[in-house]
């Protein structure tokens, strides 16, 4: 960024108020790409040259994770125009995208730019959820897939999941939104059923997590606090190649056959970038490892 | 270029107002259009150099920054800290108009990493605010119809009303 340096002397009165006019573009381009992206969105409504500058290809390139080529070939069909611009790229991966028939979603945090997954108890393989007496679907409005998996009792608890998706780089951790109790509404209002909630506390539920690449975690964990939405942390992977698919596997068992258990609410697994546990207040009160 | 060595070397700078400035060399390098100045001379700079944009209370501000990372950097322990501590402070010490000024100062004289840590100051300043304040601090106009406005505000819809969290 070189200036010519002029030793021509002109006395100039002290600048009363510098405005925009006066700031280089090259100065407003790197504040605008220090914002994070809603803010950037906000920026465009200034004016037109703010405008123009928040939609420069290279300021929402900085925002998209570094595997996004990859990820939109993994999330959109070939219907997905080559030539859309990279904030709209930014702005069609931050939407809830579906992925296997509805059963798994995926999507960037506006803020943060980066990936978050759900999979649907309709995703999961889940023992004995054919058989009306253990398990029931039901439909609700408290699961972003308008249904759970309800277990009315089982000697034999045990849920398994893959996922098999280009993670960008970085390091995940996986939950399991699990409610005690059957929620319901009478007259407008919730009300919880949790007279067939047992078990849970007689022995923990196991978590595992496998990765392809040899990664391992394990915990346990008692189930508590009904009627309410609960997320169980699972356990954590890595990730350190996002141009590849990352294959993970995980588990939530109890198979301790001395007792049943049951009352329990199955809505979905949630992957999470790792460092969203300590912002995000939802998170925060994960509970487990 | 002469026999002595660079470090040992001054230059004078002088602003706006006629203030003069003596100037180690080593600090005048990072005014990257003031060393360009002195390389594209022929003989030694030895006259005050004018900088016809730049004011007293900005080169001062600048010279300040330069002198106190040049002490951090050559430093042993906790620079980085250190250099943390006075960068948050030398941030909060000024008003908006005077960062503004600083702004222009830096690159002007093309003082790259005081100007990036400037950038990223307003950047703070403006992250959480008003399209109103913004404005308002920039000093620019609104010129979008109303109309225009709304079509705006639902273009960019999803960047503030995205995915439900729980």
């Amino acid at each position: 960024m070189g200036i010519l340096f002029s030793s021509t002397y002109a006395r100039k009165a002290p600048p009363s108020s510098p405005t925009l006019a006066d700031l280089p573009e090259s100065c407003v381009a790197s504040i605008i790409g220090y914002m994070d992206p809603p803010q950037i969105c906000k920026l465009a409504m200034l004016n037109r040259t703010f405008r123009a500058a928040s939609s420069a290809d290279f300021v929402w390139e900085s925002k998209l994770p570094p595997n996004y080529h990859v990820l939109i070939a993994e999330i959109f069909d070939q219907t997905f125009q080559n030539n859309h611009s990279k904030r709209a790229i930014y702005a069609n991966l931050c939407r809830l995208n579906s992925l296997d028939e509805g059963n798994k979603k995926v999507w960037l945090d506006r803020s943060t730019g980066k990936l978050c997954m759900c999979i649907s108890s309709k995703g999961l393989s889940i023992t004995g959820v054919d058989d009306r007496r253990y398990w029931n679907r039901i439909p609700t409005e408290e699961s972003r897939f308008h249904a759970v998996a309800y277990l009315q009792q089982t000697w034999w608890f045990e849920v398994i999941g893959e996922v098999d998706f280009p993670f960008p780089a970085g390091t995940y951790s996986l939950f399991f939104r699990i409610h005690l109790g059957r929620a319901g509404k009478r007259f407008g209002r919730r009300v919880c059923n949790t007279e067939h909630v047992h078990g849970w506390d007689k022995k923990p539920v196991r978590f595992q997590l496998w990765t392809s690449d040899g990664q391992y975690g394990s915990s346990q964990c008692f189930l508590k606090e009904p009627a309410k939405w609960s997320f169980y942390h699972a356990g954590d992977f890595t990730v350190v190649n996002g141009n590849v698919s990352t294959k993970i596997k995980f588990s939530m068992t109890q198979i301790d056959c001395t007792h049943t258990k049951g009352g329990l609410c199955l809505d979905s697994v949630l992957i999470y970038p790792s460092e969203f546990r300590k912002v995000k207040a939802f998170l925060n009160h994960s509970l487990a490892s | 270029m002469s026999g002595i060595s660079d470090t040992e070397r001054m230059i004078t700078l002088k602003t706006v107002e006629g203030t003069l400035f003596d100037v180690k060399s080593s600090i005048a390098k990072d005014l990257k259009t003031v060393q360009a100045f002195i390389d594209d001379s022929d003989d030694d700079v030895t006259s005050p150099i004018p900088l016809p944009n730049v004011f007293t209370r900005e080169l001062s501000r600048i010279l300040d920054y330069l002198n106190n990372h040049h002490r951090f950097r050559s430093g042993i322990e906790k620079a980085d800290e250190e250099m943390a501590r006075y960068d948050a402070e030398f941030a909060k010490s000024m008003s908006h108009e005077e960062l503004k000024a600083l702004i222009l100062a830096a690159n002007y004289l093309n003082v790259k990493d005081l100007l990036e840590f400037l950038n990223q100051t307003v950047a703070d300043v403006i992250q959480n605010k008003s399209v109103e304040f913004v404005r308002n601090f920039f000093g620019i106009e609104n010129d979008y119809t109303p109309e225009e406005e709304e079509k705006l505000r639902n273009e960019n819809e999803w960047a503030f009303n995205g995915v439900e969290q729980d």
